[in-house]
């Protein structure tokens, strides 16, 4: 897929902008704080309804509006979809497919997909646990958009629960709660350790040829006992655990069973990564998971949107060698670089300057 | 910020549900603007609705009177509850004409956020009705999310050991639309809720 045309109105450092977009490699030059990764990053905002540098909306829209405007026109190779969003600070966003208004911006799932590499990407082995979950999850959501669903509906019931568990009064509706944190929960682990088993061994393979010293390999650490890719054997798991967990519970006034209390374990060799690796093992980590992420939708027959948001200038010659092939064998790239000097001599797309929020062809 | 009665007026009505602060301030000046004989109109039928309306004190519904008119139709089966989550499912499945039994109105759902638990609905008055044995059947009509689940599951495991046969509304695909267009989740709901065909 690709897309043809992206429209920006008071997003960020862009009171307008217009571009008309092509398949292949495009390239925005510009320096710190310009507003390259501005564009990238609204998107990235299409495919994830989620900025990958900002939990909340508050800074997409510029200083003095209300909302914010994002259209892309997306060419998925049978049809072409226009997509618009408005991003609200003061009430809910509002999301329109070809013009017609749609019940929740969240049926903008599936319709652009995107897979991103940046320096935060460093986050994913050194980070939190909810680093590695949240990569977890949009994988699972871009390959099936139904699961933005399930994964909204499971935090709700976490919450609602929680609720209750702090109110430590009348818990005679905590079944009620448990039953669906447990539905939802169960097919939120089966469907991550289901695309954890394909993604692992494009992982592994990714990594030997990257590095071929030490063998990496991904676990999922999970907060019941036996997770498996049955969604009905980790809801009946997991309201065991709760039994078990039951009076901790209501003590910390908290859900501590469930797919939100979850981990991916990476592992080098013997060794867990986090703590272990050297930074240039840690980025090859990093690396890999996004490299093996591309080529499972691309086994699963989709061209997702390739975007290599400021990450030249971190990495050693043979890495940039390995994203610019990359970069070659997707539909459509977009690559943020700050200085010209980042990039391969051999890359050739179509390159444009971004400077205090316009953008010009070079 | 306007100055004394106009402000309160702006703020009373951005209390009310579905109207923000630019909403309010139109309609605050529409109401200025208005002849008094329809303000004195308006604020009449606000004050005759908070005296005269009351809820039934059988099903919860609204009313003017002790039992709401459904409660009091001596034609309607009283061996069958339909439990809702408030008045205004009453009227959307009156209008359907399939129903011929009697309501019960919960008051809301249970959700915790907001500190509605099992206590803060009429689920006690719901038990109360179910003691009487000639009782049928419950069927359950809470909203199909969420909260609307978790009330139907609670009803569910106190109503179950009475031994009173109970039914939850089937939810899944809207008739006259195309099964292409159906989003995952409703298809999803339409295939676990499938029927055999006798």
């Amino acid at each position: 897929m690709h897309l043809n045309h992206l429209s920006l109105k008071n997003y960020r450092s862009y009171l307008e902008l217009e571009l008309l977009l092509e398949k292949g490699i495009t390239i925005f030059i510009g320096r710190n704080g310009e507003g390259k990764t501005n564009i990238v990053e609204s998107i990235l905002y299409l495919a994830f309804l989620s900025s990958h540098r900002t939990s909340s909306d508050q800074p997409l829209v510029q200083l003095g509006n209300n909302s914010a405007y994002i259209r892309g026109k997306i060419d998925n190779g049978e049809r072409e979809v226009l997509v618009e969003l408005e991003i609200n600070t003061d009430k809910a966003n509002r999301a329109r497919i070809n013009q017609n208004p749609v019940r929740s911006q969240k049926e903008l799932y599936g319709i652009l997909q995107a897979i991103y590499f940046s320096p935060e990407d460093l986050d994913l082995v050194r980070g939190d646990p909810s680093e590695r979950r949240r990569f977890i999850d949009q994988l699972l959501i871009l390959r099936s958009p139904r699961m933005a669903g399930v994964i909204a509906d499971y935090d709700r019931a976490v919450r609602q629960r929680n609720s209750l568990l702090k109110t430590r009064s009348n818990l005679s509706s905590l079944e009620s709660w448990d039953q669906q944190v447990a539905t939802f929960g169960g097919e939120i682990i089966a469907a991550r350790i289901t695309t954890l088993n394909e993604l692992m061994p494009i992982f592994s393979d990714v990594y030997k040829e990257i590095s071929p010293e030490k063998r990496a390999y991904i676990t999922y650490k999970s907060s019941i006992e036996s997770s498996s890719t049955t969604p009905q054997e980790n809801t009946t798991a997991i309201l065991e655990k709760f039994k078990e967990v039951r009076n901790q519970e209501v003590d910390r006034g908290l859900t501590l069973v469930g797919p939100h209390r979850d981990d991916l374990l990476l592992m080098l060799g013997d060794h867990f990564v986090k703590g272990y690796a050297s930074h240039g093992e840690s980025w090859s980590i990093a690396l890999s998971l996004k490299l093996a992420s591309y080529q499972l939708l691309q086994d699963d027959g989709l061209q997702p949107i390739l975007i290599l948001d400021d990450v030249f200038s971190e990495l050693d010659e043979e890495r940039r060698h390995r994203l610019i092939s990359l970069a070659n064998s997707a539909e459509q790239t977009f690559i943020t670089v700050a200085v010209q000097s980042d990039l391969p001599p051999e890359l050739t797309g179509k390159f444009y300057t971004v400077k205090s929020g316009s953008v010009k062809p070079l | 910020m306007y100055e004394g009665a106009i402000q309160d007026l702006i703020d009373e009505l951005g209390r009310l549900p579905g109207i923000g602060p630019k909403s309010a301030q139109r309609i605050a000046f529409h109401i200025i603007q208005s002849e008094r004989v329809d303000v004195t109109r308006l604020v009449d039928v606000l004050r005759t609705v908070k005296e005269r309306v009351k809820f039934c004190t059988e099903c919860g519904n609204i009313t003017e009177e002790e039992l709401c008119r459904i409660c009091k139709d001596p034609r309607r089966d009283g061996t069958l509850i339909c439990v809702v989550e408030e008045s205004k499912d009453v009227m959307s499945i009156e209008k359907t004409r399939e129903f011929r039994g009697k309501y019960h109105v919960l008051g809301g759902a249970i959700s915790p956020i907001d500190g509605i638990g099992p206590e803060q609905l009429r689920i006690r008055e719901l038990m109360v009705r179910l003691a009487n044995p000639d009782i049928a059947e419950i069927i359950i009509a809470t909203d199909p999310n969420l909260e609307g689940e978790a009330t139907a599951s609670y009803l569910i495991r106190q109503i179950r050991p009475m031994g009173i046969k109970v039914s939850r509304l089937a939810s899944g695909l809207p008739v006259g639309g195309d099964l292409e267009y159906a989003d995952e989740v409703t298809l999803g709901r339409a295939f676990e809720g499938r029927r055999t065909v006798e």
